[in-house]
């Protein structure tokens, strides 16, 4: 083993129990990500032919929005630390509006998508995009109402938990949209 | 023992032991009923010895825990339990209940009768009114634990304590929906079986473990909260949607087999942290606990409850390889060492613990105790390893090369004498236990003295 | 312009980049390393900033090796068929 120039673990900044959700969240993602890569190899003209149907500018936009969005949070904590209480509030609702627009987008992706006859039972490669983007949707949606109830009382360790909640849920999409929409 | 209603706890454990003797007793003529498939066909069919085999089981656990939480929630909240009374009430409807699930089983009484009659349905068989006298039992438990929690000092493992036990007694309402569709029956059936064994259960489990470390390391209280409310996240991020590795092939949905082999992967994690906590407290603890015992059955509790609920579980949880392998001894094997491990060794840790408390006495009979440990733990995992042998056999003879199930069944014989072996260890080990348990003989060990006398 | 809002800068160039590589269509043999750089880009700026492990070095090092090993597998994934 090479002890040498390896930095100490040291302490985790923020709650330990959200580090514990945000690793556990990212190993079942992962793993998701994972097998769809796989069984792609099974049938990669079948995956390329149900992954063209889906819509990439809506993705794009839907990234934008959510990182946008995880700006807004993190200037909200930045806000409850230095006691803007007010400043903070509109931040965390900023940010929770544009997690709205997001589920917008995505509720409008699926109608689409149903409009075209297209289901979870489609293809294997839309039962892992319904699955893994319903799966992330939810998140979404838990945030938003995490954001919205710690807005209420903007205080600094409630906004903290919330937005590591919010920017966790950013880093899903990030890794999700070229797995699922590019590869 | 600082305060007197721990007694109840006494009254538990006894009727528990009872019952743990029924059930590795019917245990071992149903492990004979493999190797000799006659035997007693007339007076006590297969159905209904594995329905009292298991039923026992889990009845004697549940008033385990429930012994559990009389004798330690009152230690932690320092004070008195609500209503000694009310928990006696408790415990008598519960061996009425049970009474009268083995006596209507067993002669077959007011079969199809709604009330009285069997419910006929794996685990959740017991008739109509036992089930109400389980939940009126329930809920005076759970209004008696929770007024005591209430008005006393909070802490994390009661907290969790009153978690997984709230939980386990809301999950049993899907006890009683029962529809017709067999395929929505087995859905809400999991409900209760998935979601109290690898849920709530698991919440009782990591707070009664967190509270024998506390008390047998010495460990700093923050310490165990914390890797008590880490192992709950784990156990409660992998276990819920977990419960998609039954969903398999019932119907559902196809996109279950995912979500199961995904989330119930997972499922070791909890199991792993459990083990690890135990190891890490005792490696940290400065003190040198006189009862050796107790911390034997702790330690073995973790360790077992990975391999058996963990590692055996894993083994045939991804839907590729349970396509093959369910309902074979594989399940079989899962099940006995993941029972044994988790909830068996956890019951007879906290008793082993108790018990000198309860009793007044110093902790007594380590030997025997620490020597029925070993004895039940190798026969459970000698039983563990050759239904898994067997059950790897039958997955080829009957999953991949097609035989017929009775014919894999004959070429199989060799595994089942080798299981009924063993079964005769784990029964003698856990007359040994409850030999040690009851019947004290003068022992007095010197604290800090690690050998025990003789 | 405070670091908070540097990163999002960074993240929606991140972004951009990805959507420009997406419109050129390129190789498979580029598009999918190509974009899973990107991603990790994002994903290294969110932890590292937004969820603070910058200040933890040790932990956001560990969580950069992850991340990259993961990248990898994905990559081989997709570049295996």
């Amino acid at each position: 083993m090479t002890v040498a120039a390896r930095p100490q673990p040291d302490t985790l900044p923020g709650e330990l129990l959200m580090w514990v959700l945000i690793l556990s969240e990212l190993l079942v993602f992962g793993a998701g990500f994972a097998v769809l890569l796989g069984l792609r190899l099974t049938d990669p003209p079948g995956f390329a032919a149900a992954q063209v149907r889906l819509d990439q500018p809506v993705a794009a936009a839907n990234t934008a929005l959510l990182i946008t969005s995880g700006w807004l949070a993190a200037r909200g904590l930045a806000a409850a630390r230095s006691g803007a209480a007010a400043r903070c509030r509109i931040s965390l609702l900023a940010a929770a509006l544009l997690g709205c627009g997001f589920l917008i987008l995505k509720a409008h992706d699926y109608a689409a998508l149903a409009d075209q006859g297209i289901g979870m039972e489609s293809h294997p490669f839309f039962t892992f995009f319904f699955l893994l983007t319903g799966f992330h949707a939810a998140h979404v949606a838990a945030g938003i109402l995490l954001l919205i109830g710690v807005a209420w009382s903007a205080q600094p360790a409630g906004v903290e938990v919330a937005t590591a909640f919010w920017h966790m849920v950013d880093l899903i999409w990030v890794l999700l949209l070229p797995v699922v929409y590019l590869l | 023992m600082k305060y007197q209603s721990q007694k109840i706890a006494l009254a538990y454990f006894a009727v528990a032991l009872a019952l743990f003797a029924v059930q590795v007793t019917l245990g071992l003529v149903l492990g004979w009923i493999y190797v000799s498939p006659n035997f007693l066909s007339e007076v006590l069919p297969f159905n209904i010895g594995r329905m009292l085999h298991t039923n026992s089981l889990i009845v004697w656990l549940l008033l385990g825990f429930f012994g559990a939480a009389y004798y330690l929630v009152p230690e932690e909240s320092e004070r008195e339990i609500h209503s000694p009374k009310l928990a006696l009430l408790q415990l008598a409807i519960f061996v009425i209940g049970t009474a009268g699930v083995v006596v209507t089983y067993l002669f077959n009484l007011f079969d199809g009768n709604f009330l009285m009659g069997n419910g006929g349905r794996e685990f959740l068989e017991q008739p109509l009114w036992v089930k109400v006298g389980i939940v009126v039992a329930a809920l005076i438990f759970l209004y008696n634990i929770s007024m005591t929690v209430l008005a006393g000092k909070k802490t994390a493992i009661t907290n969790i304590l009153l978690l997984g036990l709230w939980g386990l007694a809301l999950l049993f309402l899907f006890a009683f929906y029962n529809p017709s569709n067999l395929g929505l029956d087995k859905m809400y059936w999991w409900y209760v079986v998935h979601l109290w064994v690898e849920g709530t259960w698991e919440l009782v489990m990591a707070s009664i473990l967190a509270f024998l470390m506390l008390k047998l390391t010495g460990v700093d209280r923050e310490v165990i909260e914390k890797w008590l409310y880490v192992i709950v996240a784990t156990a409660l991020f992998s276990g819920i949607l977990g419960t998609g590795h039954h969903y398999y092939w019932i119907g559902t949905p196809g996109y279950w087999q995912w979500i199961g082999s995904i989330f119930s992967s997972l499922e070791v994690v909890p199991f792993f942290g459990m083990m690890a906590f135990a190891f890490v407290m005792v490696w940290k603890g400065r003190r040198d606990h006189p009862n050796k015992a107790a911390l034997l059955w702790s330690l073995g509790c973790a360790t077992l409850a990975f391999f058996g609920a963990g590692v055996w579980g894993f083994l045939h949880t991804l839907h590729g390889v349970n396509y093959y392998t369910h309902g074979t001894q594989i399940t079989a094997a899962h099940g006995h060492l993941a029972f044994y491990g988790a909830y068996v060794c956890l019951n007879l840790a906290i008793i082993s613990y108790a018990m000198p408390h309860l009793r007044g006495r110093d902790p007594y009979n380590q030997v025997l105790n620490m020597a029925a440990f070993w004895l039940m733990s190798a026969g459970v995992v000698f039983m563990t390893f050759t239904l898994t042998f067997a059950g790897t056999v039958q997955t080829h003879l009957q999953r991949v090369n097609g035989e017929a199930y009775m014919d894999v069944q004959d070429q199989l014989w060799l595994f089942y004498a080798m299981r009924f072996g063993s079964g005769v260890a784990v029964v003698l080990g856990a007359v040994l236990f409850i030999y040690a348990m009851a019947f004290p003989r003068r022992e007095v060990i010197e604290p800090g003295y690690n050998q025990p006398a003789e | 312009m405070t670091r908070i809002t540097q990163v999002w800068i960074g993240l929606l160039l991140l972004t951009g980049a990805t959507v420009l590589l997406a419109e050129l269509a390129p190789p498979r043999a580029v598009l999918v390393p190509g974009a899973l750089i990107l991603a990790y880009g994002k994903a290294r700026l969110i932890l590292g900033e937004y969820l603070e492990l910058r200040q933890a070095p040790g932990w956001f090092l560990g969580a950069r090796r992850g991340l990259a090993g993961v990248m990898v597998l994905f990559a081989v994934l997709a570049l295996a068929g």
